[in-house]
């Protein structure tokens, strides 16, 4: 049946821009969170929305926000659906407000020596790489949602790229964002916000996954096309070593662009990897076609992981240089330096490319395992070189029992670095999937807070993480309660999400 | 339905990666349409979780069957034979969007889609001596959408390749049945078109669409032709081919048609040819060969969605106009049509041969 408050969106936004048909409630509800993919398997209920909304105009979004309010309706502002934290999904159903017809690119302007593009909230992220591409330009941006996320959900959800050792995160690309407000207020380019004027609007709405406002478009820094990428692969005997290698490496002024540290499980695939280069290349043709031997493997996850760590403690580490070809070949250079004082072995350019020409790859496994009787998720969180080592230890006793565990560290810098945890574990049972489900992150988000450490680098708090935000932000989560209450007292905008509760 | 419940079932897990490469996607923006969205409701539907509803189904026809999201998908899940399967179903239970069975309709008169006979127009352009004998082992075969918008091409077509024309009075392949989901007329007509067509040894086209119909979807109903089948671009750059004059032209950009490049991986052949004759290789689109971006012309869309088809075209045009050439070649009469709707002035790639090797004899005969 249709919502009474219909009617009023179809006259705001024209008939043909909202719709409450089954198919599209169902297709709005949820993000791609590996919860919900095992609610789904477990036939559970999602929460619907009532309506989806596509409006493509600020005065439409103004629109659909004077319906939600006069109503106390729910709206969840909506990029593409590929966040993995539950952070779009309308659990008080509501509106869906799509934002992906807003995908206008400006012109790259140039402003004291540095170049700069506004970029509507809509675009996905490889169409925004491609297009400025073609123009010479980057923004130094590669998620490994790129293919399938918008730029409205980088911001959201304070997205880091591949290459963030060079290029920053999201945040750090950002030189100014447009946003409309719950009241319907536009905060333009360099505006104000006139009940919290001390703050910059970047740093209030960057990160808050559409409970404060929704984005419609955003000022990036680009950068012009490398002229050289030079990649090297290396070999520790030890993580401990590599990681003192990559502390060193960020700590003494070096940039590399890429930075990434395998542990010895994922190290054995990534090295298994670019061995078969040549037939990976090649699409593996089989569709949904059962791989049998996933569910095995996983069936004593902790056996596997102790067989395979036995096999071999190598660590390999991957380093990316970008920039000027003569630059590149010095920070190069003066990174194996570092590098051979921990006996590395150089494993040349090829594990380098490899990754490279691979580096989305990993998330097309995610179907695979799921329609093959498993299930897989990443756990990503960061802290400071010193804590660094106790927290990937504490992380890995407290999830092997129950799934395999993978980590790789990337997005390091000078102060510290991410550990990004990948766990795959064999279904047994949907509602008996959803409990270890629960159990491995309750676990791991207490040894991340346990030690101090983020319990987000990037992909956001949504609802998975919801819980656990205010012990992590302490004595600033009431003045993130404020905040959201002195732009959205109406508690319209995605309500329900980041721990803001009710 | 097995193997495509196991399609729709990978898709439904998949984070949407491929989404960035299909146009409906990028045309509609919408969830529903995403390969994954249309997938996904497929497999509701098939768990019972969806109803079957004109609605629900109407997704599995927002697709051009260009296979872009094949392409881009590392497990090459076979999106496009999936939701055609599923248009079988939702034809079957008159569940097709609205234009779709009045579609099928006129195209069972006349066994086209242009509601009038068509090898009449071929007899009134061409001589009885230029259409295929008892004798004769390989014939060109225009197709449908050529002799119908774009005769010329035929005309020079013959000229160039003196080839005899297919004589049959049905002259369309049935894709256009296919891609409705009509599969019984559209095998009954397989069934018929086998016949004729197995009485030559070679079968020669313009239309990569007819070509993979004739080729492929023929046997996957059960009707295999057992002649060989050419695209005219393969033809040209095969041995024993005529021989083509250079000269130079203006840029001209050359656009992949999805059922020559990502079907059947003709890449090379006819920028090979473009560059015989100018001297110089195509433009190339940003968007170009396994990543080329469809028309907007595939999988009946202009005639179930036509507002998304026409969107999906002005997108490619927007493209041609950014290479900045002066003409749009391609290799298949539904391009062609598509870009000239839309005011771009396209050619096929024969017509844009023999016109660079007439223009070269004219400007000789002058000297």
């Amino acid at each position: 049946m249709n919502p009474r408050w219909a009617k009023a969106l179809e006259s705001a936004l024209g008939k043909e821009r909202v719709a409450v048909d089954p198919a599209s409630r169902l297709l709005y509800a949820r993000d791609m969170m590996s919860g919900g993919l095992l609610e789904e398997k477990a036939r559970h209920e999602p929460h619907l929305p009532q309506a989806v909304c596509r409006p493509a105009s600020v005065s439409h979004i103004r629109g659909i926000l004077a319906v939600a309010r006069r109503h106390g309706v729910p709206v969840v502002p909506f990029g593409a659906g590929s966040g993995v934290s539950g952070g779009t999904n309308p659990v008080r159903g509501g509106i869906m407000l799509d934002l992906k017809s807003f995908t206008r690119l400006g012109p790259i302007e140039e402003r004291g020596g540095r170049f700069y593009v506004t970029a509507e909230s809509g675009i996905l992220g490889q169409h925004l790489e491609r297009d400025l591409n073609a123009r010479g330009f980057t923004l130094g941006h590669f998620p490994s949602s790129i293919l399938c996320a918008t730029v409205g959900g980088y911001l959201a959800c304070r997205s880091a790229g591949q290459l963030s050792s060079k290029y920053g995160k999201i945040e750090d690309m950002t030189d100014a964002v447009e946003v409309v407000l719950a009241s319907g207020e536009v905060v333009p380019f360099g505006g104000r916000l006139k009940k919290f004027p001390g703050l910059r609007p970047e740093d209030v709405f960057i990160g808050s996954e559409g409970c404060l406002g929704v984005f419609t478009r955003a000022r990036f820094r680009v950068f012009p096309l490398p002229p050289a990428t030079l990649y090297r692969g290396l070999s520790f005997r030890r993580v401990e070593d590599a990681l003192t290698a990559v502390r060193q490496i960020m700590q003494s002024g070096l940039r590399p662009a890429v930075v990434r540290l395998y542990d010895p499980v994922d190290s054995l695939l990534l090295k298994h990897g670019y061995k078969k280069k040549n037939r990976s290349r090649s699409r593996s043709k089989t569709g949904g076609r059962a791989d049998w031997h996933y569910p095995l493997l996983l069936s004593r996850p902790s056996l596997v992981q102790k067989l395979v760590e036995r096999a071999s403690s190598e660590a390999l580490l991957i380093l990316g240089f970008e920039g000027d070809a003569e630059l590149a070949r010095e920070m190069e250079r003066q990174a194996l330096r570092h590098a051979a004082t921990l006996r590395a072995k150089d494993l040349g350019p090829e594990p380098g490319q490899h990754w490279h020409d691979h580096r989305y790859s990993v998330s097309f496994k995610m179907p695979r395992l799921f329609a093959n009787g498993c299930y897989v998720d990443t756990i990503e969180t960061a802290t400071t070189w010193d804590n660094l080592q106790a927290l990937y230890d504490g992380m890995r006793e407290a999830l092997m029992r129950r799934v395999l565990v993978l980590a790789h560290f990337s997005h390091a810098y000078p102060e510290g670095c991410s550990i990004y945890f990948t766990v795959v574990g064999k279904c047994r049972g949907p509602e008996e999937d959803l409990k270890t489900y629960g159990e491995i992150w309750h676990d791991a988000m207490e040894v991340c807070l346990g030690l101090g450490a983020t319990i987000s680098h990037h992909h956001g708090i949504g609802l998975l993480k919801a819980k656990f935000l205010p012990r992590e932000l302490g004595g600033a989560m009431p003045l993130f309660r404020d905040i959201k209450k002195g732009l959205d007292p109406w508690n319209i905008l995605n309500p329900g999400k980041m721990g803001l509760g009710s | 339905m097995k193997e495509h419940e196991q399609a729709t079932a990978l898709c439904s897990f998949c984070p949407k990666l491929c989404r960035y490469s299909c146009p409906v996607a990028d045309a509609d923006r919408n969830e529903a349409v995403t390969p994954w969205g249309k997938m996904t409701a497929m497999k509701r539907v098939e768990d019972k979780e969806l109803p079957m509803t004109p609605e629900t189904m109407g997704l599995a026809y927002k697709c051009l069957n260009c296979r872009a999201s094949e392409f881009a998908c590392e497990h090459a899940n076979p999106v496009s034979p999936a939701l055609d399967a599923y248009r079988v179903r939702a034809f079957k239970a008159d569940m097709a969007p609205a234009a779709v069975a009045p579609f099928c309709e006129k195209f069972r008169r006349h066994n086209n889609p242009y509601g009038r006979d068509l090898l009449p127009v071929l007899q009134r352009r061409f001589p009885p001596a230029q259409f295929a004998g008892a004798d004769a082992h390989t014939v060109y075969f225009p197709g449908c959408v050529e002799i119908a918008t774009d005769i010329a091409t035929t005309e020079k077509t013959l000229r160039l390749l003196d080839l005899p024309l297919y004589p049959e009075p049905i002259q369309c392949c049935g894709y256009p049945l296919f891609a409705a989901g009509d599969w019984q007329d559209f095998s009954e007509l397989a069934e018929v078109n086998r016949h004729a067509l197995n009485r030559y040894d070679r079968i020669v086209t313009g239309a990569p669409q007819c070509l993979y119909t004739m080729e492929t979807l023929y046997r996957s109903a059960g009707h295999r032709v057992r002649a060989r089948f050419q695209h005219v671009s393969e033809y040209l750059t095969s041995p024993g081919a005529p021989s083509l004059t250079r000269r130079g032209l203006g840029e001209v950009a050359y656009h992949d048609p999805c059922y020559l490049g990502r079907y059947r991986k003709t890449y090379e052949e006819p920028r090979r040819l473009i560059e015989r004759v100018s001297g110089k290789p195509p433009i190339e689109f940003l968007l170009n060969r396994e990543e080329g971006y469809c028309c907007g012309g595939g999988g009946l869309l202009p005639v179930s969605y036509p507002e998304t088809a026409d969107a999906i075209t002005k997108t490619r045009v927007a493209q041609f106009r950014e290479t900045g050439a002066e003409l749009l070649v391609t290799s298949c009469p539904t391009c062609v049509e598509r870009f000239r709707k839309f005011g771009v002035e396209a050619k096929s790639l024969v017509d844009y041969l023999v016109d660079a090797d007439e223009t070269k004899r004219k400007s000789l005969r002058r000297r």
